[in-house]
Order: structure tokens, then sequence, then C-alpha cells
């Protein structure tokens, strides 16, 4: 051995096996397990978009490499990968165009604008889902699981409800933690599948391709905070699991958050990325207006890595945490001390340097890492509370939830309503109620006007045109005279009436004494949606383009 | 107890070669041996003797300010020349024609009870054995145990060894390990320290074994350490932790922490040189790798041309890729083998092309962390090669600490992109030094 210092170090004649190419080749395979169970819950079309994605993102790097005469980089497999998860973190209904752009989105935007493998600063597979997000419809409509696709179905499938969706709305999924972990249950085709997810990642872990640090703190913060501010009437453990398990958060959190790329390389740093992840994540999933916060939170820590990996430059062998702020503390002095009053000189565009990037040196040795993270997060904290509070995401998510209620009153037989492609000129609206795949009727909404003012009645009309529930969602009628009228008891009178109702006679329902007027005007709200009803599939209602 | 050390890797050990073979003579003696005046750290010896002098076994032929170097064979000097040396340049060197009579010097001390003998004279004996650190380091025994008296509480005998292929010091221990303890207590002496502590990593429990009984029995105290079996445990400052816990300071070196090191050959040395009045004229050599017949660790003169060495191992089955001097992390290629054993050589291995890793194209860094993960010296080698990349900025490299690096290897080894990380390293550290900006190191 020769450790002589100075004397000339030569390189080790001995050398790890691990490639390039072998790296990413063992996350895809730790990475098929989820895909297919995906194929298995949601039909062979998972699997074609998978080859899709993983093709295209492959083409799109040659055809790069060709067209900039840059030596070609296929053959690292990193396309491959980000292919894979592109189309992972897909709904199975996604048209088939949807992996084509988006992997060049990925492929040529995000990773070679950027220098190519190693140098890209966001993940591309998660940078090119939030592209495809923005288009309506596409990311919004999950199908339940086991309901399979064929390889050209999926433009008419049915959209089910996610267990990140109930979640987001405070209330536990109406699901086993068992179908949980299997995936059965609606969502993107590589997330469902936890159980899956989390084999890939211990077999990542076995082989040392990734560390237990990203991952570890990502899921461990995620699941302390969840557990420590549990929403709704759930058991804090039964929240935490839950949450632990739905939406995006564990391919997250083993497959994207742990690009190498994209993630710091210091050992410190590495963990304070985990817990903000994991932070953010929790706070985006409570606060913020889309279900999952998981793949926000990656992005947005994909942008702090440069600063993560400064903050967490790790110790100087031989130098102890307290001598190092010691030793600090006595430079700054001497810097005082020499200190003349100048003008301010501000070095920003120096070559090779970033704005201010001498200044945070001292950051990271005086705070010694956690005050600055704990700035960020306390400064996204208030920006995302400020704008939870002043915009409309929580009025949202308290309709939503009385939107809940109001079905089980309107329409008890149907477990999802979903909007429908007609409107109407008296409606306010028109939702179309399911159960099980099967359409049976509608909601629609109307307003008449009542004693005291306008009265906003929800009327549920079946497919033979009966009515299945009415409920009064906004008066102004006095609760002493018309109080009467819009108590369960009177409105259940309703059910089974079809046709036009009268006041008295035949077909009628039996007034409220002393609150005739409000029931003249809910019957007449009920005549008004069973009108609308009748008239659904004729002509003069207007047909909009799949509007969800 | 173990300390926790950052950093290292797990290396295929390939010790099953020769972790068998008992040490032996060489066949036949060298004809002729090679001595270079200058294997240790610090300045080269003056040569003492010139042409056509007779010299016997142990008879100084060389010296310095810093150490002697004797004649590992008695005979006739034919010449002193500049010759091959393992460093790759030609050395100056005395060169000796062997009578084969191994007459020995009559000026040699005579064998003494170490007990007896005051520190000074051990000290003397030392330094007249020309005992230097025989684990590559190089530096005078004597004059590192006259630094560390006083100062030091802890002793360490590294014995880790945890390069691939070499078992030199794991022979020696399971073979004399009543001379490397006595080396030890000797050496405890001299520095005035109580506490001796062998360190062996984990993959050599056997060795383990027969120190804890000799030392039971003889009753030569001293603690062995486990350590794991990781690259680069050998090295002084990650053997320090790992027994003491404490880390060597930057630019510093063991005794800053109040510990001495010294590896298990140079005590088998110090034994001899003070219990039985010989010079290091010889040493434990592993010969090994792919291509030699019959892999062995033999106790040869110091000088021997490494060809010698590969003949008394059965010669070479096919032509090796590498011959190297030393471990493969670590060692140096050699383009002939007539170059000399010297008192740093610890293994000659040949390898076929199958064992070392060969050329690999170099393609860019995929940010994994894993040089990150692997450098005992907290090191961040990606950043510095990023940095030269950028053009190299003098004070950017110097912020990352370059001239802690002890080329150790280890972000070589495990770089997927097989980026000569240690390579950039060196030049990283060669930039700082040239403008003297060190100091502007963050902490
Ligand atoms: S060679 Fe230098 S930089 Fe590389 S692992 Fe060893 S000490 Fe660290
Ligand atoms: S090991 Fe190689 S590829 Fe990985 S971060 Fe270090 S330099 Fe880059």
């Amino acid at each position: 051995m020769s450790y002589i210092r100075g004397a000339q170090p030569f390189s080790p004649r001995m050398k790890d096996r691990v490639t390039v190419d072998g790296i990413m080749l063992e996350v895809m395979v730790a990475l098929l397990p989820a895909l297919c169970m995906g194929a298995y819950l949601f039909g062979v079309r998972a699997l074609v978009l998978a080859a899709i994605s993983v093709g295209s993102c492959m083409a799109w790097e040659a055809l790069y490499c060709r067209w900039t005469g840059k030596p070609s980089t296929v053959r690292d497999l990193s396309a491959c990968v980000t292919g894979l998860l592109l189309a992972m973190s897909l709904p199975v209904t996604a048209p088939y165009w949807a992996p084509v752009l988006g992997g060049a989105f990925a492929i040529i935007v995000v990773k070679q604008f950027y220098g190519g493998l190693g140098k890209n600063f966001m993940n591309p597979a998660l940078a090119a889902r939030m592209l495809l997000m923005s288009f309506p419809g596409m990311m919004t409509t999950w199908v339940d699981a086991l309901d399979r696709q064929g390889i050209f179905a999926g433009a008419d499938a049915v959209s089910s409800a996610t267990p990140m969706r109930y979640i987001h709305l405070g209330y536990l999924p109406p699901l086993d933690l068992r179908q949980m972990l299997l995936g059965q249950h609606g969502g993107a085709v590589g997330e469902v599948a936890s159980f899956m997810l989390i084999l890939g990642g211990l077999y990542l872990l076995g082989r040392r391709v990734i560390s237990w640090r990203i991952p570890g703190c990502f899921l461990g913060s995620v699941a302390v905070l969840t557990f420590l501010f549990p929403r709704g009437a759930a058991a804090p453990a039964d929240w935490m699991l839950y949450n632990l398990l739905s939406g995006g958060l564990l391919l997250g959190a083993i497959f994207m958050a742990t690009d190498y790329a994209t993630s710091p390389v210091t050992p410190r740093g590495q963990i304070l990325y985990g817990v903000c992840c994991g932070c953010l994540t929790v706070v985006l999933r409570y606060f913020g207006s889309y279900p999952d916060g998981a793949g926000f939170a990656i992005l947005t820590m994909n942008c702090c890595v440069w600063l993560l990996d400064r903050v967490g430059l790790p110790r100087r062998f031989g130098i102890r945490p307290l001598s190092a702020t010691r030793a600090w503390f006595v430079r700054q002095m001497a810097r005082l001390a020499r200190l003349r009053p100048v003008r301010p000189h501000l070095d920003l565009f120096g070559k090779g340097t970033v704005p201010g990037e001498k200044q945070l040196d001292s950051i990271r040795s005086w705070s010694r890492g956690l005050g600055v993270l704990a700035a960020v997060a306390a400064v996204s904290v208030v920006c995302i509370s400020g704008v939870y509070r002043f915009t409309g995401p929580a009025i949202v998510y308290r309709e939503s939830r009385e939107q809940r209620q109001l079905l089980e009153q309107v329409m008890p037989a149907a477990n999802l309503v979903t909007q429908t492609p007609y409107v109407a000129e008296e409606a306010l609206s028109i939702l179309a109620g399911y159960n099980a795949n099967e359409l049976i009727g509608h909601c629609i909404e109307v307003e008449v006007q009542g004693f005291g003012g306008m009265l906003t009645v929800v009327v549920g009309v079946d497919t033979n045109g009966e009515v299945t529930g009415v409920a009064v969602t906004e008066h102004s009628e006095n609760t002493d005279i018309g109080g009467g009228a819009i108590e369960s008891g009177y409105l259940e009178q309703y059910i089974g009436k079809s046709g036009t109702i009268r006041d008295q006679g035949y077909n009628s329902v039996d007034a409220v004494s002393g609150a005739t007027d409000t029931c003249r005007a809910i019957t007449a709200g009920v005549n008004k949606a069973l009108y609308i009803a009748a008239q659904l599939d004729s002509s003069n209602v207007e047909f909009v383009d799949g509007q969800v | 107890m173990l300390h926790f050390i950052f950093g290292g890797v797990h290396l295929e050990g390939r010790k099953h070669g020769s972790q068998r073979k008992p040490l032996a003579l060489l066949d036949m003696e060298p004809e002729e041996v090679v001595i270079p005046v200058s294997m240790h750290a610090g300045e080269p010896c003056q040569p003492v003797v010139s042409a056509g002098q007779p010299v016997a076994v142990g008879q100084p032929v060389a010296r310095g300010q810093d150490t002697v170097i004797h004649a590992s064979v008695s005979g006739q000097v034919t010449a002193v020349e500049p010759r091959a040396n393992p460093c790759g340049r030609p050395v100056l060197s005395v060169v000796i024609r062997n009578d084969g009579k191994q007459t020995l010097w009559q000026g040699a001390p005579k064998q003494a009870d170490y007990t007896q003998l005051s520190e000074r004279e051990i000290l003397e004996r030392i330094a007249a054995a020309g005992v230097v650190g025989m684990g590559g380091g190089g530096y005078s025994t004597a004059e590192k145990l006259l630094r560390a008296r006083g100062r030091a509480n802890t002793l360490i005998i590294n014995a880790a060894e945890s390069e691939p292929y070499i078992t030199a010091d794991h022979r020696l221990l399971l073979e004399q390990a009543e001379g490397v303890l006595t080396g030890l207590q000797i050496l405890m002496k001299a520095a005035g320290v109580r506490n001796g502590v062998v360190a062996v990593e984990g993959n050599k429990l056997n060795a383990v074994e027969v120190l804890e009984r000799t030392s039971k029995r003889r009753g030569l105290p001293c603690r062995v350490c486990t350590v794991p079996s990781r690259y680069p445990l050998g090295a002084e400052k990650q053997v320090v932790k790992a027994v003491t816990g404490r880390e060597v300071p930057p630019e510093g070196t063991a005794v800053d922490v109040r510990c001495v090191v010294f590896n298990a050959a140079t005590a088998f040395a110090v034994y001899q040189a003070v219990a039985q009045g010989r010079a290091l004229t010889h040493r434990v050599v592993t010969v090994t790798g792919g291509a030699v017949v019959r892999p062995r660790n033999l106790w040869v003169p110091i000088g021997t041309p490494i060809r010698e060495l590969i003949c008394a191992a059965g010669g070479l089955r096919e032509e090796p890729d590498l011959v190297l001097v030393g471990g493969p992390m670590a060692g140096m290629t050699q383009t002939s083998l007539d170059v000399p054993v010297t008192k740093l050589t610890n293994g000659v291995v040949c390898m076929l092309d199958w064992e070392h890793a060969g050329q690999k194209t170099e393609s860019v860094c995929i940010r994994c962390g894993r040089c990150v993960s692997v450098c005992p010296m907290h090191l961040m080698p990606l950043l510095v090669d990023k940095e030269l990349k950028l053009g190299g900025d003098v004070r950017e490299l110097a912020r990352l600490n370059t001239g802690d690096c002890m080329g150790c290897g280890c972000c070589s080894y495990v770089c997927p992109s097989n980026i000569p990380l240690v390579e950039r390293m060196a030049q990283a550290r060669q930039i700082v030094e040239q403008s003297g900006k060190g100091e502007e190191a963050t902490l």
C-alpha cells in the first residue's frame, strides 16, 4: 500500500462491476412488478402504453443525438427508465399520443437541453407528467381497478374516485388496507400496486442502487406528519397508513425522488431532501387544490438540490463540528475586524459562479444546515396557506364534502356522480349518477321562486323519469313558516313520482300546513327538473365537448 | 469497542491463493541484489561502499540523515549506479553479487534482552537497524517514536491489510505472532505508551486467535481489535479512527490525537533489531495473482529482483496483463521484472486480463453519489471533477479540501461512469498546492 502523501496516486486496478446501464437496468427490473400488477389490474392497455412510452423516449433521445451530432446515449438506458416512469404515472385511459408528447418534453426539453444525463435539474418523467396534467380530462379520469381496458378502449371509460381523492377530502377511502396494498383501486398504472413498489424499493436497496436516506426520510416524514395531524375522524395510525399507500407517494419516494441527477449527492443533503419532500407532500395534500402533492413536492425540491448539496457538504475529516463552528467564528471575527465601510460590491455574475454563491458558505457554516431549510419550508407553508385562505380551494373542498351528503339524499343508489356533457338553460347543474359503472339517473339542480326568495332544489331523477330524492340546498324561507317543507319527512313524498306533479288530487303530495307556498315552490322545482330530465336526450339540450 | 468509519468499499479479497501458504525462503538465492538508496520517506541515503568492496549480511551500504540501508546478502559490490526501481524512475542503487555464503557482519549488535535495555538503547538499535514504516509510509521508526514520546497514549499495530491479494502481514501474524507482539512491547517501551492495540481485519480471525493465545501464554499484554473488512482500513487515519474514535486533523499525523501507528511488519523488524540485533535486511512478500503458478509468501532479502520471486512461485502460467508491486488498489504498475524488492514492498501481483479493470472509456457523471458515500476522507470527488472541467478555479477547488485526499482509490473503484477520480483529485491538489491557497479550505 502506498499512502505516501504527494506520491502519484495510481488508479485502482480493480473496479466495481457497476455500470451506468447496469444501474438503469436494475431500476427497470425493480419497476417491473408494479407495472405487471398495473397490467393485471387495468388490462393490456397498460403494457401497450408502457411500450409506447419507452419506445418514444428512446426514439427521441436517438433523434436528438442525431440532430445535434452528439454521440448517441441511447445505450445507457436512462431514456428507458424515464419512459417507464412516465408510463407508470399515467392513467390507463391516457391516449396513446400522451406518452409520445410527454417523452418528447421529458427527453428533449428537460433532459437534453440541460446537457443530458446527469445534468438535468428536474426529473424528466415527473416534469412530463405535470405537462400532461394540463390537458383537461386526461389526468383526472381514473378507471377502477379490474375494469380492464382493451388496447383501443379508454376514451369512454368511466371515471372512479381514487383513494387520493378521499384523502384529499379528509376521509379514509372505503377500502381495506389489503386492497390498498395490492392496488385494487383507481389510479395511475404504476402507482396503485403499493406492495410491488415496496418490493421494488427493497430490491434497489439490497442491490445498493439507492440508499435508504431519501426514501426513508421522505416516507418517514410523511408518516410522522400524518400521524400527528390526522384529519376527519380517522384514527391517526389508519390515516397514516392510508396516506402512505395512496397516490403517487410510493412511486415518487422510491423511484422518482431517488433519481440520481435530480437528488443531492451528499448524505446530509439527501436526508434534508427527503424530509423536505415529505413535509411538502403533506402540506400540499392538506392544503393544495390538486389531490396528490407528491409529484409537485419532488419537482419543487428538485430545484433546491444545488442548495441542499451545498448545505450538506460533508464535514471535513478530522474537524469535529464543534471545532468547525469555533473556527468559523474565529474567522468571522477576523473578518469583522478587517471591516471597512466601503461601497458594497456585489459580484453577482462572476465567472462560473451563481449569484450569491459566496454567501452560501457562511450560511452553511452558521446554520449547519437546518436554518435555511427551515426558512424555505416556512416560506412555502406561509405561501401555500395564504393561497389556501384567499382562493378557491377551501371552498371547493367544503363544497365537495357537502355534495356527498347531498348525493345520499337525492340518489341513494348511486355511489358516484360525474359531470355530464349536457347543459340545460334552466338547470344550474346536471350530474350523472352511476352505480358500478351503470348510469342510473341524473341529479338536476334548479332554482325556483319560493315564499321568501329563491330556492335551490336538487332533484334526483332515475332513467325511468322517476324521482329518487329531493333536497333543498339553499333557501331564504322563514324557518317558522316554511321550515316544515324543507324537512326530509315532506321531501320523501316525492320519491317515486313521475310526470307532472300537481298541487292536489291525482299525482300530488300532501302540503305541510302553514308552508303551502314553499311546498308549491318545491313542487314547481321538481316538475322543472322532471321536464329537464325528460328533455335530456332531445335537441334543445346543448352538447358540449367532454368537459369534466 | 469499535468506532464508526464513514465510507470505504467492500472488496473481493482474492486472498485464497496465498493465505494458507506458509512463509518460505527463496528456493535459490538471488545471484545479484539491487539495493536502492531510497526506500523511505525523506532524503536519499549516500552510498558508503564502492564497487569491488566485499560486504557481509547486515553491513551498512548507505547512510543518510534519516536511516541506514544494509546489505542483505554477502558478496561483492559490483556497481553503484542508477537501476530500475518500482517507483518508475531509475534510482541510485548498490548492486551486490551474492557469494552464497551468508557471512554475517561482525559489527552488528549482540542479542539482548529488551527488558534490560534502556529506552535510549532501544531507539539507537532501531535506528541502526534502518527500520522504517513497512506499510508504505516509509517514515523512520526511530524518529516516529521520538516524536511520540510523552505525547501518545495509544500504540496501534496496524495489521488490517485491507488490500486484496496481499497476505504478507497475515502470514507474519500467524507464524511470528510472538515476534510481532514482542516488537509491540519494545515499541511501547520506547514510546512510553501503556496501551497497545493490534488492529486486525475481521477476515483474519485465525490471526486474531493466534494473537490472543500468544499474548496470554507469553505474558505479552495487548488488546486485539477486530476492525471491519473494508478497504481502506489499512490507512493510518482510518485505523486510528476505528480503534480509538479519534480523527486525525487535516495535515496532521496520528501523534496529534495521541496515537502512534506501526505496521505489523515494522513491529517484527523492531523485534529483530532490538532482541536479535539483526538489521532490516529481509521482509515478507506475497507473490500472487492469476498469472502465477503457485502463489506464495516469501521471506526474501531486500534488493531481490521480482523476477526471482516469480520464479520461486513456480513462474508464470501466462503472460500477465499487469505486474504490480503492492496491492491492486494503490500498487504501482511495473514495466520490467528487474525492479527490486524494497523495504516497502509487501506484494507482487501478476494479474491476468479478467482480474483487473482494464481501460474503460470515461463517460459523463450521472451524479449517483457513490464517490461521495465511499470517500473515507469525506471529500466530494464529483465536484472536483466538475470544477476541473469548468476550468479549475483555485478557490473553488481549495474549498473542496482536495489536500485531504489520500489516494486510496475508492472513488474510482465505484464510479459507474469510469471517471478516473483519483487522478482528478491529484491534479486538483497540485493546482491548489501550486497556488498556495490551501489554507482557504473550508471546515
Ligand atoms: S482517492 Fe481521495 S477522493 Fe477518492 S475516495 Fe480516496 S480519499 Fe476520497
Ligand atoms: S461515482 Fe462517478 S458517476 Fe457517480 S457521482 Fe461520483 S463521479 Fe459521478
